[in-house]
């Protein structure tokens, strides 16, 4: 059975889409604009420039507030805004969408600011725990705000769901994980693969397709 | 680095943990269209990891700031309409405009690009600010005191829709304790706070804020309160409150 057969049974008619189809619709849609956005800011259109800020910058703030506070955070998201507007080449639609690259900057830029100012000061939840708790990964997925996002991290198994939270909200890399855990290098290389494919898949709503498949 | 290489060591890439340099990476990537499209697989992960933070809205100094370097980047953009507009109708106007100008030019050879972009930004606010307050089709909301207020203490919000600029206006206000101050929020109609930024007052208890960028269409509200500081919302005692009804 294709996937896509999958997908339409387990709706049961209807517009025979799930809701993560739904949503990827308009996330491609919204991938779209923004190149589209992009290219208009290149040839120096500044009203194209507000539409992307509106859209993108909120998320960039919060991320970059959560990791490195408010203050750092102003810096932090108005040089990536500065490099879009002086260089917007430098973003290339074949490497994802905008909204993952300009996150993705934000977040970069972050963690070269936590790493130049350790001890970190503006992740309490890691602050709280630098002692190494076992379940730590699972007290900041407890305070993500978006659910799906932390229902797919919980479905994760705990040693991948471990690895992405430590790397990503604690900016820990990949030696330093490895020496945490007290597991071979190769180990946390493999855990962060898995665990991307496995929350990406969980985020489109594969996984559910697997199980009915198999069912 | 070689192929394999680079593409054993994208997730950690897209997480951010990487203890190698990214510039031989992101060399690799640039003629690479296999490990291209891995990496945007990986990156659409870790983005809604980013993404799955509470949200907080970013200060409107922020915007300003942001499309000020926009400003002098591209200079030819519709948005000087309304500065050419008031060039040719305000001899005032234009003094002041070069005023600020020849202070931002001064500054431009001494400092960093951030400080040149406030200087523009001041610019941008009271240009936009003064366009605003002469046009006859801006709305004007009210915002009055939660409670009675001896000194008529109130204020005003001016918006228009399709116009990029919003002003804040307070008058009477008394004068806060000593380390508070008044701070203007948005009520956004998404149940979002923005902070639209610390009124400074003069003798008389008048301050204003302009803020650059939306039209206020997308708020439902205004509030101030009295705080001993910045925050993500709003904190200490609300004053003042508009539309008023």
């Amino acid at each position: 059975m294709s996937s896509t057969n999958a997908v339409n049974f387990r709706v049961g008619g209807g517009s025979g889409l799930t809701n993560e189809q739904v949503q990827g619709d308009s996330r491609e849609a919204e991938a779209r604009a923004d190149v589209a956005l992009v290219r208009r800011l290149a040839r120096g259109d500044r009203a194209a420039l507000g539409e992307l800020y509106d859209r993108h910058a909120t998320r960039a703030y919060s991320l970059a507030c959560r990791l490195v506070g408010p203050t750092v955070a102003m810096d932090v998201v108005h040089d990536a805004f500065v490099v879009l507007i002086d260089k917007p080449q430098t973003f290339d639609p074949t490497r994802g969408s905008f909204r993952a690259w300009f996150l993705t900057s934000i977040h970069h830029r972050c963690l070269n600011v936590r790493r130049a100012q350790r001890p970190t000061q503006s992740d309490d939840v890691l602050a709280e725990h630098a002692s190494g708790e076992t379940d730590l990964a699972d007290t900041v997925v407890a305070r993500l705000r978006d659910r799906t996002v932390r229902d797919a991290l919980l479905g994760l198994g705990h040693d991948q769901r471990e690895v992405l939270v430590l790397a990503y909200y604690g900016g820990l890399t990949q030696s330093a994980l490895a020496a945490r855990l007290g597991v071979p290098l190769g180990t946390v290389k493999a855990r962060m693969r898995r665990g991307l494919l496995g929350l990406r898949a969980a985020l489109r709503g594969e996984n559910d397709e697997v199980r009915e498949e198999r069912a | 680095v070689t192929h394999d290489e680079v593409a054993d060591l994208l997730p950690a890439y897209a997480l951010g943990g990487l203890d190698e340099d990214t510039v031989p990476i992101d060399e690799h990537l640039r003629g690479c269209r296999e490990c291209s499209e891995l990496l945007a697989t990986y990156l659409e992960a870790s983005a809604a990891l980013g993404e799955a933070v509470p949200p907080v809205a970013p200060p409107a100094s922020l915007r300003a700031a942001v499309f000020a370097h926009a400003e002098r980047r591209y200079p030819e953009g519709r948005g000087w309409a309304w500065g050419r507009w008031l060039w040719q109708r305000s001899s005032l106007v234009a003094a002041g405009i070069l005023l600020v100008l020849s202070a931002g030019l001064g500054l431009g050879n001494a400092v960093q690009q951030r400080q040149l972009d406030q200087s523009q930004s001041t610019l941008a606010l009271d240009e936009r600010g003064l366009a605003l307050l002469t046009s006859t089709e801006t709305t004007v909301d009210r915002m009055s005191p939660l409670n009675p207020s001896p000194t008529n203490a109130h204020g005003h919000w001016y918006h228009r829709g399709g116009i990029q600029t919003q002003v804040f206006v307070v008058e009477f206000m008394p004068t806060p304790p000593a380390g508070e101050a008044y701070y203007g929020w948005l009520e956004l109609r998404d149940g979002l706070w923005q902070p639209v930024g610390r009124f400074t007052l003069d003798s008389t208890g008048y301050g204003r804020i302009i803020l650059l960028g939306g039209d206020g269409s997308n708020a439902r509200g205004v509030t101030v309160t009295r705080q001993s500081g910045p925050s993500a919302i709003p904190s200490g005692t609300i004053v003042l409150r508009g539309p008023s009804a």
